[in-house]
Formats: C-alpha cells, sequence, structure tokens
C-alpha cells in the first residue's frame, strides 16, 4: 500500500534532491501561478503550456520521479474531463465548429473541447509540481522551508517552532496511520464487512466501521506522542537547537535564476499577449517586425 | 558501603476509583547503579507502576523520591531531565521523520550546538548498532530496531535513569533479544547508570541485578533472581513461570550437574556443558 502513494519522499540523489528545499518551495509556488496566467488565445495557451510541460518534464526526469506512476494515478482525471464537457455541454457558449448539438442552447463546440483540454493540462501540470517537490525532499525538510519562510512572524511571537513541528509530525504519522488503516480495513473484512460492495449508504455505513476505530487509535497514539515527547524534554516555548540547517549554494543561485527567467519571459509573454493578441503578433513583436 | 539510594517509594497507594485500589502500599528503594526488574502478571499493577513513576498518574496516596527530591507537578519538569522513558509502543515514541532526526530530538530540546549534536547522534547510534540507518524512516525499521532508536535518544542525553516501561511486549523474539542485549551492554558500559525495567519477560527479570515481584497490588519478592524464582511451585501460584535458563539448571541439578551461579545463558549453560 505504501509504495503506491503518489508523491511520496523517493531517496534517490540526483540534482533535484539536493537543491534547498526553500528554493524548490518558491519555485512551485511561482510556477503555479505562471501556469495558471492568461495568455489570449488557444494557440498562445498551448504553446506555452506546451513548453512548459516540457521544462517540468525535464525536471521529473532529472528528479527521477516515476512517469509511471504519475500517470496511472491521473487516470481519474478522464472522469474530470469526460464531466467537465457534459458541463460545458449544459452550459450555453458560443462557438464556431459544433461537435455536437442538440439544438441551439445544448451544443457541444470544439472551442469547449479546448477550454475543458486547457483546465486539464493546468491541472495535471499543477499536481505535476506538487509531486516534485513531494517526492524530491524529505518531509521534514519541506518543514525546515516553511519554517524559515514563517520566521519573519517570530516578531509578532508566532509559534513558528511550534507550527513547523506540528506539520512535520503529521507528515511523520501518515504512513503509520495509512497501515493502521490497512489493518483495521482487513480486521473489518475478516468480520464479514464489505468495503467494495453496496450503494452509497452501505458504503458509507461501511467505512464508519473503519472511521471510527481510526478516530480512537489516532487520539491514543497522540496522547502516547505527548507524554513521550514531554519525556524527552520537549517545551514548546523554550529555544530549541536545530540538528539539521539548510544551505543555499550556487547550484541553488543558478536553478533560482533560471526558474526567474522562465517566470519572467512567461509573464512578459502573458501581458504582451493581453495587449497585442496573437502569438505571431507577441513573436514579431518581439523581433521588432510590428510595433503596437 | 551504604548504598546510595537514587529512587525512594514510599507507601504508595493508587486506585482509578475510589473504593478499588489498584496499588496498595508499596514500597521499595532501588540504589544508584542498580539494574532492577519489576515484574508481575497482567493485572497486578505494573504497568500503572510504571505511570506513576514517569507521573503519567498521580498517587492517590503516598511519595515517590527522586535522588532526594519529591515527585510531584511542580518537580516534574526538573526530575524529568534525569529519567529517561523508553515506552511500550514502538511507533509512537518516535518523534522525528528519520533515526538521526529522532535520536536528536532530545538534545534539540536542550539547545545543544548543531555541530555537537551531529557527533552525539552518531556516536550513540553506533552505540545501539544504528549507525547504518540513521537516515531510514521509521516504516523501513522493525519494532526492535525503533525501540533501540529510542534508547539512543535517550542515551544520548546522558541521563542517570532510564525507565523501560515495558519496552520489549510488542516485539517481535528476536526484537526482544536485542533489547535484553542491549541494556546489559548498556549497564557493562557505564556501571552508574541506574535501570528499572518493568516487563513480563522473565528471561529479562532472571538477567539482572534484582527482581520485584508485584502481586496483587502489593510488593510480593524483593531479592536477586536466584532467590526469586527458586520456588517453582510458588511461582505458579502468582501466575508465573521461572526462566527457562533456571529450568534447564534445576533438571541438571536433579542429575548432579551443578552449573555455576554467574551463567545465566543458555549459550553460557552449553558452553560449560561442552568444557
Amino acid at each position: 500500500m505504501r509504495s503506491d502513494i503518489l508523491g511520496k519522499y523517493t531517496p534517490y540523489n540526483s540534482i533535484v534532491h539536493r537543491l534547498d528545499p526553500r528554493f524548490k518551495f518558491f519555485a512551485l509556488i511561482l510556477l503555479m501561478v505562471i501556469v495558471f496566467l492568461p495568455f489570449g488565445n488557444y494557440t498562445n495557451r498551448f504553446i506555452v503550456l506546451g513548453i512548459l510541460s516540457l521544462i517540468i518534464g525535464i525536471i521529473m526526469i532529472v528528479g527521477k520521479v516515476s512517469f509511471k506512476s504519475f500517470f496511472r494515478s491521473l487516470s481519474s482525471l478522464w472522469l474530470m474531463f469526460i464531466f467537465l464537457l457534459i458541463f460545458m455541454f449544459f452550459i450555453p457558449t458560443k462557438g464556431e465548429y459544433p461537435i455536437y448539438s442538440f439544438n441551439e442552447n445544448y451544443t457541444l463546440y470544439w472551442d469547449n473541447l479546448l477550454q475543458v483540454l486547457h483546465i486539464i493540462i493546468r491541472l495535471v501540470l499543477m499536481i505535476a509540481l506538487t509531486i516534485i517537490l513531494t517526492s524530491t525532499t524529505l518531509p521534514m525538510d519541506i518543514t525546515y522551508a516553511l519554517d524559515w519562510y514563517l520566521t519573519p512572524l517570530k516578531v509578532v511571537k508566532f509559534p513558528t517552532q511550534v507550527v513547523s513541528l506540528t506539520i512535520s509530525l503529521a507528515l511523520r504519522f501518515i504512513p503509520t496511520l495509512l497501515n493502521e488503516a490497512n489493518r483495521i480495513m482487513n480486521a473489518q473484512k475478516s468480520r464479514g464487512v464489505d468495503y467494495n460492495r453496496g450503494f452509497f449508504v452501505a458504503k458509507i455505513k461501511s467505512i464508519t466501521t473503519l472511521i471510527i476505530p481510526l478516530l480512537v487509535s489516532c487520539f491514543s497514539r497522540s496522547d502516547e506522542l505527548a507524554i513521550a515527547m514531554e519525556a524527552r524534554g520537549y517545551d514548546p516555548y523554550k529555544t530549541r537547537s536545530r540538528y539539521k540547517s539548510l544551505h543555499f549554494t550556487y547550484k541553488d543561485l543558478l536553478a533560482l535564476l533560471f526558474i526567474i527567467l522562465v517566470a519572467g519571459l512567461v509573464i512578459t509573454f502573458s501581458i504582451l499577449s493581453s495587449t497585442i493578441g496573437g502569438f505571431d503578433d507577441v513573436i514579431n513583436f518581439i523581433w521588432g517586425i510590428k510595433t503596437i | 558501603m551504604e548504598k546510595e539510594k537514587i529512587i525512594e517509594v514510599k507507601d504508595l497507594i493508587f486506585g482509578y476509583e475510589k473504593d478499588s485500589t489498584i496499588l496498595k502500599c508499596i514500597s521499595f528503594d532501588i540504589f544508584k547503579g542498580e539494574y532492577v526488574t519489576l515484574i508481575g502478571h497482567n493485572g497486578s499493577g505494573k504497568s500503572t507502576l510504571a505511570k506513576l513513576l514517569s507521573y503519567i498518574l498521580e498517587p492517590t496516596s503516598g511519595k515517590v523520591y527522586i535522588e532526594g527530591q519529591e515527585l510531584n507537578e511542580k518537580s516534574i519538569k526538573d526530575i524529568r531531565s534525569k529519567i529517561g522513558i523508553v515506552f511500550q509502543n514502538p511507533d509512537n515514541q518516535f518523534i522525528g521523520s528519520t533515526v538521526e532526526d529522532d535520536i536528536a530530538f532530545g538534545l534539540e530540546n536542550r539547545n545543544i550546538k548543531q555541530d555537537v549534536m551531529k557527533k552525539t547522534v552518531l556516536e550513540f547510534a553506533k552505540k545501539v548498532g544504528m549507525d547504518k540507518f540513521l537516515n531510514k524512516e521509521p516504516e523501513e525499521l522493525s519494532g526492535g530496531q525503533k525501540q533501540r532508536v529510542a534508547i539512543a535518544g535517550i542515551l544520548a542525553l546522558n541521563l542517570k535513569i532510564i525507565i523501560f516501561d515495558e519496552a520489549t511486549s510488542m516485539l517481535d523474539p528476536e526484537g526482544v533479544e536485542e533489547i535484553r542485549k542491549l541494556i546489559l551492554n548498556m549497564k557493562e558500559e557505564n556501571p552508574e547508570l541506574t535501570v528499572i525495567s518493568i516487563t513480563h519477560d522473565i528471561e529479562e527479570a532472571y538477567l539482572s541485578d534484582r527482581v520485584i515481584i508485584l502481586n496483587d497490588g502489593k510488593v510480593y519478592k524483593n531479592d536477586i533472581p536466584e532467590n526469586v524464582f527458586k520456588d517453582e511451585e510458588e511461582m505458579r501460584k502468582i501466575d508465573l513461570d521461572i526462566p527457562f535458563v533456571l529450568k534447564i539448571k534445576n533438571e541438571l541439578a536433579a542429575r548432579n550437574i551443578i552449573i555455576p551461579r554467574e551463567i545465566k545463558t543458555i549459550e553460557g549453560v552449553a558452553n560449560y556443558l561442552c568444557q
């Protein structure tokens, strides 16, 4: 069960793994934002998204993120794709080339298809970005990065260390609780609970046989954990030292410059395309052939 | 020579409800550098006693003194810096996300400098034989290995007293054996260290310096293991067995083969017989 979790940390030693988590965190947010920028017409959008996909794909290869498990886990997006198409069918839209027309109001255009594809691609890219971060960075390091970004809040006496410790404990217990859930499910199955069959209500009922024991064990676990932490001298209000520290090296600087360059280009393109228009026009403008 | 008392339990009474008491007036002393095991069958009150010693529960009456300091609400923080506790469930005391993070947790709480911490973590990981697993996550470790990490985390704090609160009860036989050996090694390396082990493992009890048997909320016996386990019939009466090694020794003694007292393991007996 454990190996199937999407985005689980994979202990390779690639360049992406070795980069500073603070940089990776920043890059993730930046790239996510630029994926969602407007780029004018569909040609523009798909060209930019294509380039971004290529970059993200290369990062995935370098970071040794498994494409196979990535695409397998995306298979449920098909459902969303179909759902969105049906949704589009019922929303009155205008387009030039109809695919299927019921009447004037209920028509599915090629434009709709592109629109849905556009949404899906952006979602896939966003998921890919998140997976790159989580599968190349130890949860603890992500927490350190988060803690670093929260540092300014210390001025207003915000307990940043408490927050980051809470998050790291939550991350630490995910696999433990998944194993526990698995165990409870098996125990309930052996007592005749069927998790797969039945309609909605029956399914909800069978799920409660999992959720309640899981919650109970969660509480007793957290209680024991709190005692164990206290027994090892944890005091949330005392200053704690750090076992690990983050190092921002020249590699991180190069990567940061690269990401800022990409983001800068995409943002410029986004602004230009909203003021100028088509992709050709933007390219011509950049080469100085055409002026506004 | 008068030995130095490190833990003193005086007339300890405890009950979850008013009219039913689980511990009925328990008193005993533990001396510096001793390795004491507390045993008893299920329901004898040994896990309750463990919780009282670590102040997870408050006694109904009676007192616990640690190095002369009374255990109460005020002194608990101070006392916790003297006592390390290894708990029962290996998962629920693994705080860090990797082995090294977990060993470092207690050190971080003490605000120890990073470079010192790195050395200490490595040193104690080596001591418990986990130095090759520093980057491993808890999910990749066995129960015995997780307990060893917990022990390393406590040893690194350089404490005077370590309490094992049924630390082996959730482990497989190999894990139990690992921890048993580790405790003995620990004692050998640092004779000053006081170890209290609350356990149901009579084999472990046999290896300790002194055994305290709890039965029905009272101290039933408090003596060296040879004396405690002398009478098999008596032990049966309180639902306890005698150690396997001792059984073999007794059987051999019935055939006029006397094994010396110092030999406490099966391997030891086998080696002695082959001489």
